[in-house]
């Protein structure tokens, strides 16, 4: 798939005929580069710093509420994905945000079939958020995460289809015969990942590649891995790489890992030298990303909204 | 793309536990089509499973024996699910009486089911609800998979699936008992009992509630001992149960006069279970 075809425009009003309602067509796109992103955030989000640091929170809280109903960690990290995507086409409200991050949630088990009654999660959330809900209240907000979910739905227009981190990392890790604490230590990266925006850039896949390697240089085991044999974007690693190099390298001590591995605290930016300059996921002029309709604020309410898979596209110009 | 759906045109040609499902019309090319429309928060716990679990399968499944979902649009806090329309199914043809079922309809019917299980399969897909009502056919007789809404994906190997799939009379041993690890044998079985049925053109194990379906089944084609299925013994629900004998080729023969040695054996594979 050449990155051209993606930023095509997705949202295509079609000119209405008579007695026809306006419609709009609405592609998913599972991954988006950083520019892209920025972008769409800066629509969104009037403070990305208030953004960021409310994310972390919001992710925390999330995990207490899954520890809780004993979710797996692929619920959580499918809510954490679906919180970013929200916020890349609904603005950002600091008064609502735990309201989205709840929404998440409930889809997250629906898509990762550990379903829980919404009843039983607001329970939950209530108690994590220390808030006394009456009878009332809770109903209330039931009906407010009913009339959200929706919405969620529609912003990633349907596409459940979610890949996870960990199940390549033990696939992988088999195939490539690496050493169980290297995968581990993979494994730790990987829920810091999700806490950072990766997973909406790079497909599972290449992030456990990304992982795995970087685990390997840092126990210094000699690993060499085919990306085309195992369907990996070389874009997609590097940027994985470069992305958690990053992040460790400024804001070690927030990370996930340094909760396990605090000693460890000066060695990434030697991994981020001995990576040198590396080529990453090739972004667009940005008046091209200006111009795509797929950045344009959603209307939930007028008219039709259709919603097709990234691979449909063939068939939509078709239909132009 | 439109449809043409209004109280003219549209037909509602039945109304399912979650949504309602009218009869259209692609209006670019004619081609008729059902739109399942399901009401948005309406309900307890929002948008149904089944519905989610349809759009999130058949978004993804292209074959010509797995029913297409045309597209998905919402309107006026519908969802609205497009599928290619199909005016009849197995369950029609098989209570309808005065129709005599060739060896060769019973074969072609088998393999286009075969067919459009592996495509699920090796995509990873169970589907978890087979019997004759959602096995569809079209007006030229092929034969398509219908009604996703229990499907599931494959998962990693430490998931804990329910046992509580498939409608009942088409339900695996693994599942009577209760298993909470199953794979696409699940399937096979229940396109083994379809089989049957169309043999007999009566339901073969119709147990008349949870208990009696494990009587019925085993009375049937024996009861699984850890000798001929290794550990079946540790499933939850293996207690207490009848131990009936294997069915010998002569006593099946017998149930299914019609049958060639060849059908049988086909059978048999089918509801064949060895996990191990």
């Amino acid at each position: 798939m050449s990155r051209s075809q993606d930023t095509a425009s997705p949202i295509t009003p079609c000119s209405p005929k008579k007695g026809e309602m306006i419609s709009s067509i609405q592609l998913s796109r599972p991954f988006l580069t950083r520019l892209q992103i920025e972008y769409a955030q800066s629509k969104t989000i009037d403070n990305i710093v208030v953004y960021k640091q409310r994310r972390n929170q919001v992710f925390s809280f999330l995990m207490k509420v899954c520890n809780t109903l004993k979710f797996p960690m692929r619920t959580l990290e499918t809510a954490m994905i679906y919180y970013q995507r929200f916020y890349l086409h609904n603005s950002f409200n600091t008064s609502t945000y735990h309201d989205v991050a709840t929404v998440c949630l409930f889809v997250a088990t629906k898509n990762e079939e550990t379903i829980k009654k919404l009843r039983d999660i607001i329970a939950v959330v209530s108690q994590v958020r220390n808030m006394q809900l009456n009878s009332e209240q809770a109903e209330n907000y039931r009906r407010r995460i009913i009339g959200l979910e929706i919405k969620l739905m529609e912003t990633i227009a349907f596409d459940f289809r979610i890949g996870h981190v960990e199940e390549y990392l033990v696939k992988f890790s088999k195939t490539l015969s690496i050493p169980k604490e290297i995968t581990y230590t993979a494994w730790l990266f990987s829920y810091d990942t999700y806490q950072l925006d990766i997973a909406l850039k790079a497909p599972a896949s290449s992030i456990a590649v990304a992982l795995l390697e970087l685990a390997c240089k840092l126990e210094k085991f000699h690993v060499n891995i085919n990306y085309r044999e195992l369907f990996v974007n070389m874009e997609a690693v590097n940027e994985t790489k470069v992305d958690l190099l990053d992040f460790y390298i400024s804001n070690y001590n927030y990370s996930f890992f340094a909760s396990i591995r605090p000693e460890l605290h000066d060695t990434f930016m030697d991994l981020k030298i001995a990576l040198g300059n590396v080529k990453q996921l090739v972004e667009r002029e940005k008046r091209y990303i200006e111009e795509d309709a797929y950045f344009d604020e959603r209307s939930y309410t007028t008219g039709e909204r259709r919603f097709m898979l990234g691979n449909q596209r063939k068939r939509l110009y078709n239909e132009m | 793309m439109s449809y043409t759906k209004g109280e003219s045109t549209a037909k509602k040609v039945g109304e399912g536990t979650y949504a309602v499902v009218f009869l259209g019309k692609q209006t670019s090319t004619e081609r008729d089509i059902a739109i399942k429309e399901i009401k948005t928060g309406q309900f307890k716990d929002g948008l149904d499973m089944s519905a989610l679990r349809e759009v999130k399968y058949l978004q993804e499944l292209k074959h010509v024996n797995v029913i297409e979902l045309v597209d998905v649009f919402e309107s006026a806090n519908n969802l609205n699910l497009v599928l290619e329309f199909l005016p009849s199914d197995l369950e029609v043809l098989i209570k309808d009486r005065t129709l005599l079922f060739s060896p060769g309809d019973v074969k072609s019917w088998l393999l286009m089911t075969l067919r459009g299980v592996h495509h699920c399969h090796r995509n990873f897909i169970l589907h978890r609800d087979l019997k004759p009502s959602n096995l569809l056919l079209s007006q030229s007789g092929e034969l398509k998979i219908a009604d996703f809404g229990l499907a599931r994906s494959l998962g990693s190997p430490n998931e804990e699936f329910t046992s509580n799939v498939v409608t009942r009379w088409y339900r695996a041993p693994e599942l009577l008992l209760g298993a909470k690890h199953y794979d696409g044998g699940v399937d096979i079985w229940a396109v083994g009992i379809i089989f049957a049925e169309l043999m007999l053109r009566v339901p073969y194990l119709p147990g008349a509630d949870d208990i009696d379906q494990i009587d019925v089944t085993f009375r049937a084609l024996g009861t699984p001992t850890d000798s001929m299925w290794e550990l079946v013994s540790t499933l939850p629900g293996y207690n207490n149960l009848t131990v009936y004998p294997q069915p010998t080729k002569q006593e099946l023969r017998k149930r299914f006069i019609a049958a060639t040695e060849s059908a049988l054996d086909l059978m048999n594979d089918g509801t064949l279970r060895n996990v191990s």
